[in-house]
């Protein structure tokens, strides 16, 4: 599999991360390393195994009950902008 | 008489509650040898002592009055920095949660605070407990105390180090891949990595979160099996939380006679150092001569468990970074005039390279064309793993294994090396990826004086019978030490 610069440009934009040149050599050698070495896993035969999410554990869910919660202040302590009780944004539309 | 800082959470409460100690008292005995020795170690991202005194004083009223009568009541507990605490910042190790204030109490921090349990502060951690060095961490290295030109292992680093400096008698960590286990086995310490659901992870700042699980760091693992006491159970803040069955007394019983313990030390494509190898099958001996019944068993799948596990702790790492975006909390970069720059500044800036790397990879593998080859397949890989531990089970009651293939390597040689440092959590991540429960306790020292620990692991909601057995073996040979004072203020062997 080819790890080149396509792709490295594709996941930065998945992952909306915008790397420096430096880091993008690191990852771009980094990624190419470890998915040759998670590729062994194709060796390991899952033939007739289910894929697995965790343990089934049993599931109690609690009542539907209205809880108070902390209030808009107490969320908006760690706002990095807001004005009038509400988050600051940019315009998400043109 | 032992100083207070020698002492386990036990004892400390003990004394605390017949009167002979007083919980402020013992409280500033942390907090000063948090002033002294931190600047060195580093296991700390946030103490405030006011706030704590504070809090010291409040428990001991309530000591006296007998509403806190609890086996930890009085002792104090130091926090990993990705588990909130109420108005206390949870950083997580980020710079993108730098200035993160926690608005409410994880479930396990409400558990300790209703026992009468004091919060220390905040330990340092690899950022968003991605790491096996607690290296990635925005607000710089924590040492070993052991040795401080070696990293104290991670994610837990912080945590771990400060219960072997003896800056707190106990601590709070969490295990994805081994991140309890391998800093406890780094710094000579013990710690318990519960079965997955045992504990509620309500307030635990999410990274894989079908893996991660929050736990007890101690001197031994009587305090393990007391914190853990506090913390597990149902909690209907995480529908994932289960039921647990767990009696301290029942635990904390030595008890491994007739027990039969399987071996596990070498795997196909790992490699594992003599001294650690020979301190494991040492341990083995020693729970042969307490009456065990031992036997070397080989687990050929576990050559596997690193590739599986890096695939879906990173896929959901992915998903789980997603949401710091700088527009609820976290660190906004500035003059950004989209929202898409907005998002892509804040991220670039915020995340280091550790998390970005998994972000990007965990966005690959979730990829249309290489979700069936790589996430489907670990998902498939993690039942055969689960299902290959439930086989052994089936003729066996615990399994020993290192907790790490070597012990603490030097600060900086393993960023270099990533893919040896992945390597190198093979024991550990097949826990998680099972599920189970297993503990770390220190079996001895190799040459260069560097703790080695070992790994017992469980049936799932075994953790009595872990307990139990540890407990065993440390009564018959103590490997907990003090680490060197000179080490502590910087004065010690580089």
């Amino acid at each position: 599999m080819q790890t080149d610069a396509k792709l490295i440009e594709h996941l930065e934009s998945l992952s909306k991360i915008e790397l420096t040149r430096e880091e993008r050599e690191f990852v771009t050698d980094d990624l190419r390393q470890i998915l040759g070495y998670i590729g062994k896993l194709s060796q390991l035969d899952t033939d007739g195994v289910e894929p697995s999410a965790r343990f089934a554990l049993p599931q109690e869910l609690r009542s539907d009950d209205a809880k108070g919660g902390m209030g808009s202040r107490e969320i908006l302590k760690n706002a990095p902008a807001q004005k009038d009780g509400y988050f600051t944004v940019l315009k998400t539309l043109g | 008489m032992k100083e207070i800082h020698e002492m386990t959470a036990v004892e400390i409460s003990e004394k605390i509650k017949c009167g002979e100690l007083g919980a402020e008292e013992c409280a500033a005995v942390f907090l000063d040898r948090a002033e002294k020795y931190d600047g060195v170690l580093n296991c700390f991202t946030y103490i405030d002592r006011e706030t704590v005194l504070k809090r010291a004083a409040e428990v001991q009223k309530g000591v006296k009055s007998g509403r806190y009568s609890g086996r930890l009541a009085g002792a104090v507990v130091a926090v990993k920095d990705n588990i909130c605490v109420k108005d206390m910042p949870a950083s997580c190790g980020s710079k993108i949660l730098k200035n993160f204030t926690a608005p409410y109490n994880a479930t396990v921090i409400n558990r300790l605070e209703d026992e009468g349990v004091i919060v220390l502060g905040k330990t340092n951690t690899d950022e968003f407990a991605m790491g096996s060095t607690t290296e990635t961490s925005y607000f710089g290295p924590t040492l070993n105390p052991w040795d401080l030109s070696r990293v104290p292992g991670g994610s837990s680093g912080g945590s771990a180090a400060c219960v072997s400096a003896g800056l707190a008698p106990l601590a709070l960590g969490t295990d994805t891949g081994g991140s309890i286990r391998q800093p406890c086995s780094f710094c000579g310490v013990s710690g318990l990595k519960p079965t997955y659901s045992a504990v509620s992870r309500f307030g635990l700042i999410a990274y894989a979160s079908s893996f991660d699980q929050i736990g007890p760091i101690a001197k031994n693992i009587d305090d393990c099996a007391a914190l853990y006491s506090v913390i597990c159970g149902k909690d209907f803040s995480d529908s994932t939380s289960s039921y647990v069955n767990f009696d301290y007394g029942r635990a904390v019983t030595p008890d491994v006679r007739g027990k039969k313990i399987g071996v596990l030390t070498d795997f196909s494509g790992g490699k594992i150092d003599a001294g650690v190898k020979s301190a494991v099958l040492k341990s083995a001996e020693i729970f042969e001569e307490l009456g065990a019944e031992v036997e070397e068993i080989s687990m050929p799948c576990l050559e596997y468990c690193v590739p599986a596990y890096y695939i879906l702790a990173c896929a959901q790492a992915s998903s789980n970074l997603a949401r710091y975006d700088a527009v609820k909390f976290g660190f906004r970069a500035e003059n950004c005039k989209s929202a898409d720059e907005l998002y892509i500044k804040s991220r670039s800036e915020g995340f280091g390279i550790e998390a970005k790397r998994r972000i990007m990879l965990g966005n690959f593998l979730l990829s249309a064309g290489y979700y069936e080859t790589y996430y489907k397949k670990a998902l498939k890989a993690r039942e055969y793993i689960k299902n290959e531990f439930l086989r052994i089970f089936e003729n066996f009651d615990l399994i020993i294994t290192p907790v790490a293939p070597s012990t603490a390597p030097k600060l900086g040689a393993s960023l270099k090396r990533p893919l040896e440092m992945y390597l190198a959590d093979a024991y550990t991540a097949a826990v998680n990826l099972a599920s189970l429960p297993a503990c770390s306790c220190p079996c001895g020292f190799d040459p260069n004086n560097l703790p080695i620990g070992f790994q017992l692991i469980g049936k799932p909601f075994a953790e009595e019978e872990i307990i139990g057995a540890a407990k065993a073996f440390e009564e018959a040979a103590h490997f907990y030490k003090n680490p060197p004072v000179t080490n502590l203020s910087g004065g010690g062997s580089q």
